[in-house]
């Protein structure tokens, strides 16, 4: 409640200051270039054929850092500066035009100059629009052919209507200490050398200062910083079977001020390979079914899992009748059709909340204040009192909907823009201590007759598993049945009666999606602050795409009733017939 | 295939012979070189390796070699004044060949034509950290000898199941074991100064609006290359390579997509031309892309021409050098043209070809395919493959082929792929030489002798594609940028543009009249099943008495509906 106080304010604070004078865009050369080929552009016209009705520029202009260590051995490290110009020409009108339907392409990519070159940046527009009209002028006749076959077609709008905004921040300029990063790397991916049991490791710190500028045909004209930085330590090992275990750690903040450093970040890679460690000696796992306890961090995650997969509808793209493409296999939200139903418990409430900066002192990852279509952030209820509320949304209409929320920030298929999660907050109305939770799953296990209970405390979110854990994951998963489940749990620990914890290894959830969140028995007092890299992919496997975001989830930990986990089917390996070399001098 | 417009995935994309793929390879950084500790730590861990291979491996490795690539460069690109990317890159990694067997019969046996990669390149400290050296090659050598042992026990059954053919050759040589080490020339470069040359160079396309792309870049590349095998070979090397490319695209009015580039290729960026005579070759470039928008279409015919000594390099790198890689005469799904024809001529006995990779400048010019030492560690010698018309030797890796059972040092890879024989500088001589203007009036009378309408002047070509399967046509596709008709009644020659030359393999060679007496060189990427690899060819001009040629397909592009932005 208070923190939605602070935001009204700071939303009311924001309206008060934004510069809108015509005359301060026109000093930015690439808006300039941008507004002054976008009027020309309008007046596009292939013979008799339509006219485009919506005409958007986007110029990204995205300086970076990347630098990787392993062992103490430095084995990247670079810096890049790039403008990617982004046109979208859309024909047809709002309710309908030649995106989302199969024949639909995404919107090009180039380069747009380094230099602020006027003339160099009208070209490339230039040449860019007229190509993507025509494949526009292509794609919308495709579409209304596909339309006319079918009996009963989606009458939903393809773009949603939104108020023209102007809004100019100042750039930000992007300043990292390249060597102090790579020494700081160096000396965090160092700590593995004490740690001869875990078989692979790196440390990556990537730090990326981007300026986004966006200007459309309804009159929206954007400039805004678009930071992001995080450091990740990865790890995996071999257990005694040979079965691969694996760990992580993000970190992710919208710049360097929220990463760990020097002493700080090296104690993060000793917590990594310490677990790691411990991940390979741990037992065994078996077949559970009961109480589960999702602790801090894994809660967090375990939201922003299927709660990504709740509340951002994909859209059906429209298809010929039986066209049967991968494409159209989108699997639908799980609340597609909840809106005002009870979908959790009365006493939980979820906001998503990307105007909010920060947290109990900790930079949220998901703070933004206009959204890649040139729509303001909205702050949008997305479960009341246990009642789902509605979507995120972008400019990209679903169902009865109405318009954007300010939260299009990813590329989406077919030329819409995806939804993502800003910051969203799940706050429970009657929390518990934490230890509480403990006592009560106890209780639980004791009542239903169950040696132990576990406790999930991290789960593989944004997943870096290898692409034969998702395999053996996918196929588990088919064989069983079941199309959505989480990401395998990484830390996962038995909880016994008498108050003890152990470390197994090798579970996997059964199926799990939203709807489970019915089965949310209590939640703690302790809200957790889950910073994490969101590419909209399905898993958010790491490195899937490489659009990026940070998102933020606020949760507390969570106590579920009955919540299935299997040992994951893999087979060990067989160890390298080599003993590993030596490692030397480790901290 | 050209890319139209450089960008940076484009530049990755190998392409067979394209002089507009840049390097791929993956840029790095020098390491101290003083004391060697990459070199020890390598022979370290390939000795703790292979000791216990070859002791509990089953089956168990004879062979291993690990191959180090640390690569650098910087790029800047232009277009139309402005830059629009600029990077430095250092990178360095490894790459891992472990034979098991014996080198009669190995895990790399061929096998119904199938593709073995046991390679990865694998990402290696930037900084001779023994630790994460040592573990790198440690994993990747277990995934290797996993994967070389699965094949070679297949490959154990799966040979008896087959018929059995008239070539056993063996499948790995045995060679002296080398060592060399030395090192690039360090040069200075400024990458500023670079960036406002490219610039400059990139307003020449300003001038002529039908030019609907266009750029120029520089790259700037070091890279060195670390092998150590079981053997005890140890060497080390390094090259430098400063690459100038223009490029520009353009539509003609009936759709057809018209792109023309040049390249200027130099080890040392002392060689690299003045900043006056690159101006000139950008404005000429720009030039003659602008003629060729209105120049007429090709028609298909059959008749003489001469292709200047730069687009002879490309045939003869396409349709000889090609062809003659070693692999390509054993392996059983290959056309195997000249398997059968050593001894034999096989081009008019006036030419004779030569590989030296040894060679590192022809006339003044840089050619980018020499090196000391192969992938394989085989000492680069120069390989004289025709002499006097007749075929004396193939391109040879360590893959033995028939009666050649040694390497002929050019078992060359792309980091990442496996080694196969490739070319390296090609070099053709005539004994039949003439005068440019006497090929010329050569031309002319063949025109009329065969009663042709005019003949045909190719002065640069592009990309060749070569196809030496057996399934399919056995063709040859270079594609001509620049071409001309030459009329037999002192008519000026005519630009024309959508020229296609087709061909069978063998037939063009007994076809060439004679050549010009000043040879040109080409230096390009090549592409094959062993990546992407700087090579170099030179040749004179040649007269054809017979060419065929077909129409480019038209994409029927639309030109833009509005005009270029006017801008000042």
């Amino acid at each position: 409640m208070r923190i939605a106080a602070v935001c009204v304010l700071l939303a009311a604070l924001l309206s008060a200051t934004v510069p809108s004078d015509s005359a301060s865009w026109q000093k930015d050369v690439q808006l300039r270039a941008m507004a002054d080929e976008l009027a020309r552009s309008k007046t596009l016209q292939l013979n008799t054929l339509e006219k485009p009705y919506f005409i958007q520029y986007v110029s990204e202009d995205s300086e970076g850092v990347t630098i990787s260590a392993d062992l103490g051995g430095l084995t990247h490290s670079s810096r890049f500066h790039v403008r990617r110009p982004s046109v979208e020409v859309r024909v047809g009108d709002y309710a309908l035009d030649d995106t989302n339907s199969i024949f639909s392409t995404s919107r090009q990519l180039g380069l747009f100059p380094l230099d602020d070159d006027y003339g160099a940046m009208r070209t490339i527009l230039w040449r860019t629009t007229d190509a993507l009209y025509k494949s526009a002028l292509n794609q919308i006749t495709q579409k209304r052919n596909a339309l006319r076959e079918i009996a009963d077609p989606d009458k939903t709008p393809d773009l949603a209507p939104a108020k023209a905004v102007q809004i100019l921040e100042p750039e930000r300029k992007f300043e990292v200490d390249q060597s102090a990063w790579e020494g700081w790397v160096r000396r965090a991916s160092s700590r593995f050398a004490s740690h001869p049991e875990v078989m692979r490791s790196s440390v990556q710190f990537r730090a990326f200062g981007s300026t986004y500028r966006l200007i459309n045909s309804e009159g929206t004209i954007v400039r805004i910083p678009q930071p992001l930085a995080t450091v990740q330590v990865r790890a995996s090992s071999r257990a005694g079977d040979g079965r691969r275990v694996w760990n992580h750690a993000f970190v992710i903040g919208l710049d360097t001020s929220a990463l760990p450093k020097s002493d700080e970040l090296a104690g993060l890679a000793q917590t990594v390979a310490v677990e790691t460690e411990s991940l390979a000696k741990a037992p065994l796992a078996e077949d559970y079914s009961g109480p589960v306890l999702f602790e801090g961090e894994a809660a967090a995650e375990m939201m922003a899992q299927v709660l990504t997969d709740a509340l951002v509808v994909r859209r059906k793209p429209v298809a010929p009748p039986n066209a049967n493409t991968a494409a159209i296999q989108i699997p639908a939200s799980v609340w597609a059709t909840r809106v005002n139903s009870k979908v959790v418990p009365e006493w939980l409430t979820a906001f998503d909340d990307p105007l909010a900066d920060s947290y109990a002192g900790v930079q949220l990852a998901g703070h933004y204040r206009m959204d890649d279509e040139g729509v303001p952030a909205e702050r949008v209820s997305v479960i009341e009192k246990g009642t789902f509320k509605g979507f995120l949304l972008s400019r990209q209409p679903v169902r009865n909907a109405g318009g954007s929320n300010g939260h299009g920030r990813l590329p989406g298929p077919f030329g819409s823009e995806l939804a993502a999660v800003g910051n969203l907050f799940i706050e429970a109305a009657s929390p518990v201590p934490e230890a509480e939770l403990r006592t009560k799953m106890l209780e639980k296990v004791k009542a239903a007759g169950l040696k132990y209970g576990l406790i999930v405390r991290r789960i593989d979110f944004p997943s870096t598993a290898a692409f034969s854990d998702l395999q053996s994951m996918a196929l588990q998963a088919r064989q069983s049945g079941y199309s959505r489940t989480l990401n395998q749990p990484l830390l996962v620990y038995r909880l016994w009666p008498d108050g003890h914890e152990e470390l197994v290894r090798g579970l996997r959830f059964r199926e799990f999606s939203a709807k489970d969140l019915r089965d949310i028995d209590a939640a703690s007092d302790k809200p957790y602050v889950l910073n994490y890299m969101n590419n909209g992919s399905s898993l958010n496997l790491l490195d899937a795409s490489s659009a990026l975001v940070g998102s933020s989830v606020v949760c507390p930990s969570l106590l579920f009733d009955n919540v299935e986990l299997t040992r994951a089917e893999n087979d060990g390996d067989l160890p390298p017939a080599v003993p590993p070399p030596a490692l030397t001098g480790g901290e | 295939m050209i890319n139209g417009f450089p960008a940076s995935a484009a530049w990755r994309a190998a392409i067979r012979w394209s002089c507009l793929g840049t390097a791929l390879l993956l840029p790095i950084q020098a390491s101290a070189p003083t004391d060697q500790p990459l070199l020890a730590i390598l022979q370290g861990e390939l000795k703790r390796e292979f000791d216990v291979l070859k002791t509990k491996g089953n089956p168990a490795p004879y062979f291993l070699a690990y191959e180090v690539t640390e690569e650098q460069s910087d790029t800047v690109m232009a277009s139309l004044g402005a830059l629009l990317e600029k990077g430095h890159e250092r990178a360095r990694g490894f790459d891992t060949t472990l034979r098991v067997g014996s080198p009669k019969f190995d895990n790399y046996h061929p096998y119904r034509g199938q593709q073995v990669r046991f390679t990865t390149f694998t990402s290696l400290s930037l900084d001779d950290d023994a630790n994460q050296i040592r573990r790198a090659l440690w994993a990747e050598t277990d995934k290797v000898y996993r994967a070389a042992s699965r094949r070679y026990l297949q490959l154990e059954t799966d040979r008896e199941l087959l018929a059995k053919q008239d070539r056993q050759d063996a499948d790995f040589s045995s060679e002296e074991p080398a060592q060399s080490i030395s090192e690039a020339e360090t040069y200075r470069y400024e990458m500023a100064a670079w960036a406002r040359k490219v610039r400059a160079w990139s307003t020449e396309f300003k001038k002529y609006p039908k030019i609907l792309g266009s750029g120029v870049s520089f790259r700037a590349q070091r890279e060195i290359r670390t092998l150590v095998n079981s053997e005890g070979s140890a060497i080390r090397q390094g090259t430098n390579l400063f690459r100038i490319e223009m490029q520009g695209g353009a539509v003609a009015p009936d759709g057809m997509e018209l792109s023309d580039f040049t390249t200027v290729e130099a080890t040392d960026p002392a060689h690299l031309p003045s900043d006056e005579v690159m101006r000139g070759k950008a404005r000429a470039l720009a030039e003659k892309l602008n003629a060729m928008v209105n120049a007429p279409p090709a028609e298909p015919i059959v008749c003489p021409a001469i292709l200047s000594g730069r687009a002879a390099a490309v045939f003869f790198h396409e349709i000889f050098g090609h062809p003659i890689e070693g692999q390509r005469q054993k392996d059983i799904n290959e056309g195997q043209t000249y398997a059968d024809r050593l001894n034999q001529n096989v081009m008019p006995d006036f030419i004779s070809v030569e590989f030296d990779p040894t060679r590192k400048q022809y006339d003044g010019a840089d050619l980018i395919g020499s090196y000391r030492y192969d992938d394989e560690g085989v000492k680069a010698r120069p390989v004289k493959v025709v002499a006097n018309g007749v075929l004396k030797s193939f391109l040879l890796s360590r893959s033995p082929v028939g009666e050649f059972v040694h390497s002929n040092g050019h078992g060359r890879r792309q980091p990442g792929f496996e080694v196969v024989a490739r070319q390296s500088n090609l070099l053709v001589e005539s004994s039949n030489q003439v005068p440019e203007r006497e090929l010329r009036n050569r031309l002319i009378e063949e025109i009329k002798r065969q009663n042709k309408p005019y003949g045909l002047y190719f002065e640069e070509v592009a990309s060749g594609y070569t196809r030496t399967g057996r399934r399919g046509l056995q063709a040859f596709t270079v594609v001509p940028l620049v071409v001309y008709r030459v009329y037999p009644d002192g008519k000026p020659d005519e630009l024309i543009r959508g020229v296609d030359i087709v061909g069978t393999r063998l037939a063009p060679f007994s076809k060439i009249l004679a050549t010009s007496n000043h040879a040109e060189v080409f230096n390009g990427y090549c592409g094959a099943e062993s990546g992407s690899i700087p090579v170099s060819a030179v040749s004179p001009a040649i007269l054809i008495s017979e060419i065929e040629t077909q129409k480019k397909p038209n994409s029927q592009l639309q030109l833009p509906i509005l005009t270029r932005p006017e801008v000042p």
